[in-house]
Order: structure tokens, then sequence, then C-alpha cells
């Protein structure tokens, strides 16, 4: 409570400085707030499309190689739970053109379900952010972005891939755009038989087939100069059969049925700007025990509906406040659970402020509501002090939670209504360094966690989630970065590095599958008409079991993969290359007992009109 | 090197084996092990689900030399499987129920090597029971119980029950068969072990936990007590209640007249021929709340009570072992999910 009272001082502050500054209030042109310049003392990674598309086209794989995030992906195209900074893979929040769509009944995203193709941009931001982007971002959140430009005319773009292990890969796009009217239509089909050949044995991945088709549909439409209207969709539909490690095992598979739409007004107009959203979300799964038996299957649906209410006011070109509204429902059915449903409401404020031309900070607060449970209030502050041309400060403290999943809540004879969210309080400080071609920065944070839910054993086949563990990630993230062009070379090299130390403060063990290291590095050199890219990521060793066995650990391992391509523009633009992934035939398990893929090979083809 | 180091191992075991020979001539009055694994207490680990980290262990009658792993180290390191459920054996085999690996591994009972590996028919298996001639699976994912011959290991008869299969008693007319899993279901159905026909299911009271076979008596632990059957007539002899209100109890073994049952993290020993079950603890384990998979084997043998704590799941699991007065003689840590003990000799 104390916070919050700090809070609406800074804003009583905010505004008694805004009365001084009068003077700054002339012409100020507005535009509509995002998550990008409500960041103040956070690091936001971008990746665009055009990058998105030189990766696998499920999220594991770019994220994997563009960020510091630890995938645990038992097995290629498989489950995939992000650890971030060191947290559960319920504690990373994904939000689809700002809405939290992280599962109704697991709390988490599976990065091998949810496509990486179809978005102009994603970024991915570090630390907390929960009092802004809602349960789940602790270690992260990973916003995926469709930007609808004007004024951009037509463009069709088509990308196809054949790889190893019968994949194949294609997806179309169609943008246009006049002054008034923005659309984007596509889609992403892959598939693969993913049945690559195990090391040291004559045994290969049995029962892995995947496929998944993505659709989407996005159109923005300028009412006047302050109206406009947007509207967003997605659909996606996967299937997946889980790989076995013996011929005699039980054959499964699962499928995933997704549905998002979103419908946006925005007005912007002087000092003001208001924007009104509603979304539906519905999640389905269906699993197949036995597919020999197609009528013994699980099954779950998901509904969700969300409509946010928010209004900015900017007195002058230094300050910006937003109120906000949330309410959002959930729903779900299904084999496990019968028709459950919750409710969450939330009041939002925001206040940003430049003090000086240099220094800005930004302090938010939020206020929830539910029946199941009380809710904490959360909140962030953060500050950006640029020192001079070429170095700046960040610093941020932030109060963030993870609520109960309809599963800790209502799964049958396990479910714990008595559940509470769980909470971190976490600060972390960054030093960047800017130069023409020099990129440098180093982060450094700390979170702790309190009440972990996790599932234990309660009775002798029953596991119940619980409130118990206490958890505390603290590490250092660096970012190196150097471009240049030397004689018709254009260069541009990347890296990333990550030390993560998560600890369960009543073992003092390191908590299992969050490795200490992470490297990623990349070369991406252009001449003239050729594009040669090698990468590699480095992953240190993480323990598999909590006693932190020596005996169970999986050993650090790099891997790396290399294309070239060559790009022709004369009538039309098209890009013709070659991959290989896992160049040294590593023999690595992310995750214990599931075997990756050893070197393998993709050719590609790209054509823009 | 290697060479060398095999060349090493081979004089050793030839060595042992001498000497073993040696002692057998020097005190013909004592059991000669049959095997390595002859004469000691065989532990299974049913592993983590999902993963092939299914163990079993050897531990010594002494309780001096315990080995982890034996059915990899005694087969080039294979790993056994996904979820050894159960074990039994007869005469010279031991069967190794792998129920997430959806077969049974047969192995020579005192080498554990592989002597052959069942997959036809089988359906998510649960329990064994095996006599010299046939073996008995349950399978969970047909609601059936398969039968195979131990001449050639091939499949004789599979027998749809239409309702869940779980734990196996094989007596010399019967094979009874609970019809019942996690803590649901009340009939136990005896099928005839001559001609293999399903005879009418004994009905319970309330939901059967576990049974077990003593002495011609089959005793059957459900929710409100312990009734005991005759193996023949299949007859009820009598109940002995849990007194009122004491609940949980999830796991007994019947040992030279004496019922032995946990509840969480006691332990408690009550006359076979008793009116009413005890509430009075024999032994409280200790095992501390921190780790709730607690009491998930349970087995009395040779005069000694093992009690383990699979801490979860996350980690080996610890093995307690106490004699019939209740005292602590050894602690062992052996694999994940330390399920059954049986004393091979």
């Amino acid at each position: 409570m104390r916070q919050f009272l700090f809070l609406i001082l800074l804003f009583l502050l905010g505004y008694a400085v805004q009365a001084q500054k009068r003077e700054l209030l002339d012409s100020v042109v507005l535009k509509a707030s995002n998550i990008r310049t409500q960041s103040v003392g956070q690091n936001i990674v971008e990746i665009k499309s055009s990058e998105i598309k030189k990766y696998r086209p499920q999220l594991t794989d770019v994220l994997n190689f563009e960020t510091p995030i630890f995938f645990k992906e038992n097995g290629l195209g498989m489950v995939s739970s992000p650890s971030f900074r060191g947290t559960t893979a319920q504690q990373t929040a994904v939000l689809w053109n700002g809405i939290n769509v992280n599962s109704t009944f697991l709390g988490q995203v599976d990065f091998n379900t949810l496509s990486a193709h179809g978005y102009s941009d994603i970024l991915v931001r570090s630390g907390g952010g929960s009092a802004q982007l809602g349960s789940g971002a602790i270690g992260g959140s990973i916003l995926l972005q469709n930007q609808l430009d004007f004024e951009k005319g037509h463009q069709l773009s088509l990308n196809s891939s054949l790889g190893s292990f019968a994949t194949f890969n294609q997806s179309l796009d169609y943008q246009w755009s006049n002054q008034k009217i923005s659309a984007q239509v596509g889609g992403n089909y892959v598939q693969s038989e993913n049945d690559y050949p195990f090391f040291n044995s004559n045994a290969k991945n049995e029962n892995a087939a995947f496929d998944h088709l993505n659709l989407y549909l996005n159109a923005s439409v300028k009412l006047n100069n302050f109206h406009k209207l947007t509207f967003y969709s997605t659909a996606f539909n996967g299937e997946r059969h889980f790989p076995i490690l013996e011929s005699t095992q039980i054959r499964t598979k699962y499928q995933d049925e997704n549905y998002k739409s979103q419908l946006a007004w925005e007005y912007v107009k002087g000092k003001w700007s208001a924007k009104a959203r509603g979304a539906y979300l519905q999640e389905k799964y269906t699993y197949f025990q036995n597919i020999e038996r197609p009528n013994l299957k699980d099954h779950g649906t998901a509904k969700s509906l969300v409509s946010i209410l928010q209004t900015g006011f900017k007195p002058n070109k230094n300050l910006y406040t937003e109120v906000r509204l949330n309410l959002r429902k959930d729903w779900a059915e299904g084999t496990a659970i019968s028709a459950a449903s919750r409710q969450i409401s939330k009041a939002h404020l925001f206040l940003k402020q430049h003090l000086t031309s240099n220094w800005i900070y930004q302090a938010q607060v939020s206020l929830q509501h539910t029946e199941d449970f009380n809710m904490p209030i959360l909140y962030q502050i953060g500050t950006n002090l640029q020192l001079n041309k070429n170095h700046s400060l960040k610093a941020s403290f932030s109060k963030n939670y993870r609520i109960p999943t309809f599963n800790d809540l209502f799964w049958p004879g396990a479910g714990n209504l008595d559940l509470k969210p769980e909470t971190s309080r976490q600060f972390e400080a960054s030093y960047s360094f800017k130069r023409k071609r020099w990129q440098f920065g180093l982060t450094g944070y700390n979170i702790k966690i309190s009440d972990m839910i996790r599932w234990l054993p309660a009775e002798a086949s029953i596991w119940k989630p619980l409130n118990t563990h206490k958890v505390r990630t603290r590490g250092i993230e660096g970012n190196a970065a150097y471009k240049t062009t030397f004689k018709k070379f254009e260069v541009q090299v990347k890296s990333i590095y990550a030390f993560t130390e998560a600890t369960n403060l009543e073992t003092r063990n390191t908590l299992i599958y969050v490795p200490k290291h992470k490297l990623t590095a990349k070369l991406d050199l252009i001449y003239k008409n050729w594009n040669f890219i090698a990468q590699t990521i480095y992953t240190g060793k993480v323990y598999t079991q909590t006693n932190n066995n020596e005996k169970t650990a999986l050993k650090a391992y790099p891997i790396a993969q290399t294309s070239l391509s060559y790009t022709s523009s004369n009538t039309f633009n098209w890009e013709l290359g070659a991959r290989v992934r896992n160049l040294s035939n590593e023999n690595y398990f992310v995750v214990n007992y599931k075997p990756m893929p050893g070197r393998n090979f993709e050719l590609f083809f790209n054509l823009i009109l | 090197m290697k060479h060398f180091f095999k060349s090493w191992i081979l004089l050793v075991a030839v060595s042992l084996t001498i000497i073993s020979c040696n002692n057998d001539d020097d005190n013909s009055g004592l059991p000669t092990p049959q095997g390595k694994y002859d004469l000691g207490y065989i532990i299974s680990n049913e592993g983590d689900f999902g993963s092939p980290t299914a163990s079993v262990s050897f531990l010594s009658a002494d309780f001096a030399i315990l080995e982890n792993g034996i059915y990899a180290n005694a087969n080039n390191g294979n790993p056994l499987g996904d979820v050894l459920n159960h074990f039994t054996t007869n005469e010279d085999l031991a069967f190794l129920v792998l129920n997430n690996s959806n077969k049974i591994e047969v192995v020579n009972r005192f080498t554990f090597e592989k002597v052959a590996t069942i997959s036809e028919e089988i359906e998510l298996p649960r329990f064994a029971a095996a006599d010299d001639n046939v073996l008995y699976i349950s399978n969970s994912g047909s609601q059936s119980i398969t039968v195979y011959s131990l001449t050639d290991f091939s499949l004789l008869r599979k027998i749809e029950l239409n309702k869940s299969v779980e734990q196996l008693e094989l007596t010399d007319n019967y094979l009874f068969v609970q019809n019942a899993s996690f803590g649901t279901g009340k009939e136990i159905t005896p099928i005839k072990v001559s001609d293999f026909s399903v005879e009418q299911a004994i009905s319970l009271p309330d939901n059967i936990k576990a049974i077990e076979e003593e002495d011609d008596i089959l005793y059957v632990l459900h929710q409100s007590g312990v009734s005991k059957f005759n193996i023949n007539s299949k007859q009820k002899i009598t109940t002995i209640p849990f007194a009122d209100g004491f609940t949980g109890v999830s796991k007994f073994d019947v040992d030279d007249n004496f019922i032995y049952f946990i509840q969480g993290s006691s332990i408690y020993k009550n006359a076979a021929n008793a009116d009413i079950m005890t509430e009075t603890a024999l032994i409280d384990t200790n095992a501390d709340g921190a780790s709730w998979g607690v009491g998930y084997g349970f087995a009395v043998e040779e005069d000694h009570i093992f009690y383990t704590d699979v801490n979860g799941f996350t980690e080996n699991s610890d093995v307690m072992i106490y004699n019939l007065e209740g005292e602590l003689i050894q602690s062992i840590t052996t694999g994940i999910g330390a399920n059954g003990v049986e004393f091979n000799d």
C-alpha cells in the first residue's frame, strides 16, 4: 500500500511539474503510446519479419538464436517452454497485438505451436512487466506485433523451403495499403516427418511427424485524421505426434486449434488519445492417448473475452499519463475441467515524464480484482539517463505476478482452490554504449519469486499444485554488435551472452533446466548479391534433477548453422539459398532422453512481387 | 587400455567364480548363489514417467552391498525402459512390467540377463503373475488379462474383462484380478487357471486399494478395513475394520500372521486375526513434508520392513529398512521411484 501512495504522489508531482512548464505547451504532435514507448528502464530486442523468415516457422528457433531465452524443447518441434532469466515457462508472458495469450489451461505458451510467421516484428522485453502486460510477465515478455502501414502499395511475397526429414514449409503473404486503408493477409503451412536418426544406434525418431497451418488477416482503416479502426485475426491448426524411444510404446498425438481476433478503435487528437479494444481468444486441444483407439481422447476448450479501454493525456511534450481499464473473462471446459470460468478486472495508471532532455522516468501501478483469490498490487518504476551521445543508463524496479491456471485450480481431484498468485519483486540496471558502428550493453538483475506454484505428489498417485517454493534468479546479460562496410562487403557481427543463477532458496540448489551460461553469436556478410550467415549458440550444463545430481546433468553443447544465398533484383526480387543446421553434427540433448537431430539441410526460395 | 580393462574384469570374474566354487566346496550346507543377484533383495525403481529411467537395484541379504542399475549392468548398458510398474519371479525368470514402454522384459532372475521381450497384445501393462508355465499380465489400456506361454513367450489368450485391471494374485486354482485402480473400484475377478474361464466377481463394500495372498487366504485392503477370503471357495472369512475416522491407508503387506500397513509417513503392524485394526503406529518414518512421495513402495520381506520415499520423483529414492520391531536398520539410496522389493532366493 505504501508503494501505491508513493505512486499517487508521483502522479500529483507530475501534474505540478506540468503546470510549471506551460510554455512548452504548443504544437504537440501525438502518436498513440505503445509498448515501445512505455518500457523506460528496460531493454527491448526487436526482431523484424525479414529476420524471422530466416528461421524455422515456430517461435522457438528464432528466439533461441536472437535472444538470451533458453528453450526446453522436448525434441525438435515438440513441446517447447521458455526459461527467461531463469524463470519457469509460466513466467514469460506472450502478447499478441497487446493481448495476453498465455494458455488458460497451462499458463504458458508452447513456442512450437505458436507460429513465428505473419508478424511484422517480434519484440522481446526482458524483466518484469505484469502491471502493464498481465500475468506471467516475470522473466520477460514476448510481443507479437502487426504493424499496419499506410501508403505502401502492393506487396506479394512467397517463401518456400524444403529440408531434411521430409520437412516442407510454404508461406504466402500479401499486403496492400493506400492513404486510408491498410491490409495484410497470409498463411503458412509446415509439415515434417521429423524422423531423424539417433546417434549411436539404429533407431530413429519414431512417431514424430507434425504439421501446422497458420493464417492471418489484419486490416486498418483511417476513418478521418483522428479515428482509426483496426482488426486483427489469426487461426492456427496443428497436429503433432509425440515421439517414442522404443518401438513397443503406444503412439499418441496432439492437435491444437487456436483462434484469436481483435477489434481496436484508436482516437488521437491534440493532447488526448483513446483506445478501445475487444478481443476474442479460443484455444482447443485434443490429445489422442492411442492413435489406434481414436475414440480415446482428452480435449479441452478455453475461450476468453478481453476488453480494454484506455485514455492518454499528454499535456506537453514532457509528460504523458494514461488510465486503462481491463476486463477479462475466461471460460474452459473439457474432459478434465467441466465448465469453469474466471473474471478479472484491472485498473492501470501510467505516467511518463522527461525530467530533463536526457533524463526520463515512468511509473505505473495496477489494481486488480478477481473472486478466486486476492490479487497483489503491481507496479513498476523505471528510469533512463542519457549520460552523453554514447553512454546511457537504465534502471527498473517492479512487482509482478503469475496467476494460477485453470488446471492448477480446477483439475479434478487435484485442483487447489486455495492457491494464490506467484509474486515477484525485481530490480535491474543497465548500461549501454552506442557509436556509429559499435553497440554494447550490459544488464544486471535480481528477481525474487515467492509462493511458486509447483505440482507435488500429495497422495499415492495424486499430485496437487501448492504455493511452496521461494526462488531467486539473478544474472548478467551482455550484448555487443558491430557493423561496417569493407570494400564491397557489408559486415554485421552480433553476440548475446546471459549468465543466470536460479536458486531454490530453501534447498540452495540450482533450478533444473536453467543453464548458467548461454552465448549466441552471428556473422552476417553481404557481398554484391550474395549473403552468407554463420551463427552459433552455446548452451551451458543444465541439471535435470532438483538435487543437482551431476550424473543426470546434461552437458554443455555448441550448435552452429550457416546459410548462403543469392538475391536477384532484376525484373522481380528473388532469393535462392541453402542452409545447414547443426553444422558440426553435435549429439546434444536439450531435454534428457529427447534426442535432437544431427546435421541437416534445407533449400529455400523467396520471391517478392 | 580398454582391452586390458576388459580382460582384467574377466580375470576378476573368473577368479571370483573359482573362489565361490571353492567356498561352496568348503561349506556345502549353505545355499549357493545361482548368479550375481541371487540371495539378496531386488528393488524395482519405476523411473520418471516419459523417460527410460526405470532401473533395478540389488541389495545383499546382509545389507552390505548395494548395486543400482543391475539390468543395465547385465545387458551392455542398455536402458530397461519407461516406468517399471511391477515385477514378479518364478523358478528361473523375473518379469519386469514396463508400463510406458508397453512391454515386458523377461530376464534370468539370478543374472538379470535378458531372455525375451514380450509386446504382443500388451497395452499399458500394470502387473504380472507367473507360475512355471504361464505368465499373466494385466493391461489397463485394453482392460484385459493377456496370458503367455513360458516355453516360447507366445500369446496364449487375451481375456477381456472390460473393467479396470490392476494387481494380480495367482493361486493353484485361480488368478485373482483386482478391478480397482487409483482408488476406484470395488470388485475382484477370479479367473480359473485350468481353462481361463472368468468367474463371478467378488464384491467389496468400498473401494479396493490392494490385494495380497498369504497362506491360502486372499487379503483385500479397502477403504474401511482388510477383508479375508478363502482362495478356493472365494467366500469371505472376516473383515478387520479400521477404527472410525481412520482413513488414508494406502498400501499393505501380510507376513507371518501379521498385517503391515502404511498411512502417510507411519507404518502399522496388526495381528492378522485381530478384531479391529490398531491406531497406534509401529514406526514413524519421519519422511518429511518437503518430499510428498512418501511410502511409494512398501513391502515386508525376510523379517524386514521396506519403506520408500521417492522424493517427488525429482531425485533418487530413499529406501528405509526396519526390523519387525520397528527399529531402523539401514537407509539406502536407489533409483528414481522405488516401488517394490522382493527377496530373491
